[in-house]
């Protein structure tokens, strides 16, 4: 469902490097800067840096060894020992929610930038070339978005087997083609903006123009992109996860974890749905932190 | 948002639909828009059929079952030749070719029976799953629209909150929070299972939600455009009602984009519904696709891709010719 959701990236035309909007934005004071700022998009980035701190430091949060199984605390309801109850082994589920953010991040971060590069070089590559590149390129995505949603990642899992780094490579080119149409249409759109002409105009050669030019031009709203596409990738990776055919329990990877807590749905509702709760959380902070950071670059804010 | 629009025909992708308009008559355009899908279909069924071919293993191991002790050559070459594997890798492919324009999906290599008839009656609940959920996503993405574009400033935050929210739910995690709600804490619905509509409303909702997440940001976009035009304006001078401007006059300007949306959401819905059996445990194409893609039994793997491929070609066909009659622009142009 990426391509919806990121199809405003490319449907404004992209303006030169630095707008005038940006150089003022940057001249204003901090404090200025933090008033303007919406709220909501502080909770959200709130909760994505803890999201990226228990990435990175999950000790600081584990309250208890999140592997440690203790069948006499086997479902516990949530309260204040432990904080998202215990599953059926008696393992903490915040502890090992936490620990899974590092794992589930990665394998975002992994999928996203596979799919960035993958579908940067076939669209800025159509792009550029046009004429019968662009048309063999252009054939070949549409016939890959016959494989609509996760089936191009089950079908590279298909061949090549479960696990967490070929999950990660599978979501990876499951979004490929929707990174290689939105990268065409923003290339097709920078080469044909005013300032490439200009440096046409200037005398500048080709291979001077594609790199200083329209390179730094199609490549910076990448990181918009990328921002929005770790959400969607953890979910994907996630759902593998919870097929069974990305990371296998007891891993402590959310959609492990999911699958795990949907036998016990009846009797402990939380084994299943903290470890969602924080799939969707990454999904949503990174959607609403990306599009805002979206809309500040086309100075639209 | 030209660019939400998903062509499948090789012609003009980008500038669907407003510039194909001078590009002659009706059934011409409808006759080169059917032969690009079947080209993207032949183009597909090729791709998946070489590609999972890669899939590692002795398919004869498969098909002899992870029980098989050691089997003596001449069983192997009978099973190879039984399942046209000894012939070089082109003639299957032609063979499958041959057999798909007859109906014929291949023999499943795990059931040992026509991958037909295993997966014969896993379409139609998948169907049903996916249809429901498009009415629901549609209700809900209509409802949000209609209620909070263009009121007051809370209204249209809420809105646009909630939407944002729905779009980022996970279907399996929207899957399990409507089963703790609905099936375990209320009981309203059964928790899993295909027995009858009300096994169906739970899985279809929880497909629904991101959809309708998607489908209202669009639909909101292109309301608040519509909402702002003369037409709007000169509905109200002549006295109607608030609601009645909002739902014969702005909302039918309104639709396509989200219409758009949905025969691309169709396909994606399909393979989403993959996740959504498994938490529901229902019978269905994605439930069968997870098994098959487990035990390697490839042609019902190749056989779900296919269907799945299938479907959203021809949905994105019909709704793509379904453009060109409903769109006055592009009916006014051939004569």
């Amino acid at each position: 469902m990426s391509t919806a959701i990121q199809d405003p990236a490319v449907t404004q035309p992209p303006g030169p490097h630095q707008t005038s909007r940006n150089r003022r934005a940057r001249s204003g004071d901090l404090a200025r800067l933090i008033l303007d700022i919406p709220l909501g998009i502080w909770g959200a980035a709130a909760v994505l840096v803890f999201l990226l701190l228990a990435a990175a430091a999950p000790q600081l949060f584990m309250t208890h060894d999140p592997y440690a199984v203790d069948p006499s605390a086997a479902f516990t309801v949530p309260g204040t020992e432990h904080l998202f109850g215990t599953d059926q082994n008696g393992r903490d589920v915040f502890s090992r929610v936490v620990a899974g953010a590092g794992q589930s991040l990665l394998i975002g971060f992994t999928a996203t930038a596979i799919g960035l590069t993958l579908g940067g070089l076939l669209g800025i590559t159509a792009g550029v070339m046009g004429r019968f590149v662009d048309t063999a390129i252009s054939r070949a995505v549409e016939v890959l978005f016959a494989f609509p949603g996760l089936l191009l990642a089950l079908i590279v899992i298909a061949i090549s087997g479960t696990g967490v780094i070929t999950s990660a490579v599978a979501v990876g080119i499951g979004t490929a083609p929707g990174y290689a149409r939105m990268l065409r249409t923003q290339t097709l759109q920078v080469v044909a903006a005013p300032y490439v002409e200009t440096a046409h105009a200037l005398g500048r050669s080709p291979a001077y123009t594609l790199w200083h030019t329209v390179i730094p031009n199609v490549v910076r709203p990448l990181l918009v992109l990328a921002t929005l596409g770790v959400g969607q990738a953890v979910v994907w990776a996630s759902s593998l996860s919870f097929l069974g055919l990305g990371a296998q329990p007891p891993a402590a990877e959310w959609g492990a974890m999911l699958a795990d807590g949907r036998s016990y749905i009846q009797i402990a509702w939380w084994i299943a749905v903290f470890p969602g709760l924080f799939i969707t959380l990454a999904a949503l902070t990174t959607t609403v932190v990306g599009r805002y950071a979206q809309r500040r670059l086309e100075g639209q804010e | 948002m030209s660019t939400t629009t998903t062509s499948t025909g090789p012609t003009a992708h980008t500038e669907l639909p407003r510039t194909t308009a001078s590009k002659g008559a009706l059934p011409l355009v409808i006759l080169k828009r059917t032969l690009g899908s079947l080209f993207v279909l032949w183009a597909a069924v090729t791709v998946a059929f070489f590609v999972l071919r890669l899939v590692p293993g002795d398919p004869v191991k498969v098909i002899l079952g992870p029980n098989a002790s050691s089997p003596s050559p001449a069983t192997l070459a009978s099973i190879r030749e039984e399942f046209g594997l000894n012939q070089p890798l082109v003639l299957q492919y032609l063979d499958y070719l041959t057999g798909l324009l007859q109906g014929d999906l291949g023999t499943s290599y795990v059931f040992k029976v026509p991958v037909l008839e295993i997966l014969g009656p896993q379409i139609l609940p998948t169907l049903q799953l996916a249809g429901l959920a498009m009415v629901f996503a549609w209700a809900m993405a209509l409802a949000f629209t209609l209620l909070t574009v263009g009121r007051s400033p809370v209204l249209e935050a809420l809105g646009r909150s909630v939407e944002v929210l729905f779009a980022s739910v996970p279907q399996f995690w929207a899957g399990i929070v409507l089963l703790v709600i609905f099936a375990v804490v209320l009981g309203w619905f059964p928790v899993a299972g295909n027995d009858g509509f009300a096994a169906l409303v739970l899985p279809s909702l929880a497909l629904a939600i991101p959809l309708a997440g998607f489908i209202a940001q669009v639909t909101r976009t292109s309301f608040e455009e519509a909402l702002v035009q003369p037409f709007v304006l000169s509905a109200r001078a002549r006295g109607l009602s608030d609601w009645s401007v909002r739902i014969r006059h702005v909302l039918r300007h309104a639709l396509l984009p989200g219409l758009t949306l949905s025969a691309w959401a169709i396909g994606s819905l399909v393979s989403a519904a993959v996740v959504v059996e498994v938490i529901f445990a229902r019978q269905g194409l994605g439930r069968s696709l997870v098994d098959a893609i487990t035990s390697r039994d490839l042609p019902i793997t190749l056989a779900v891709v296919l269907i799945i491929a299938a479907v959203y070609i021809i949905v994105n066909l019909i709704v793509d010719v379904l453009y060109r009659v409903v769109d006055p622009r592009v009916q006014e142009e051939p004569a």
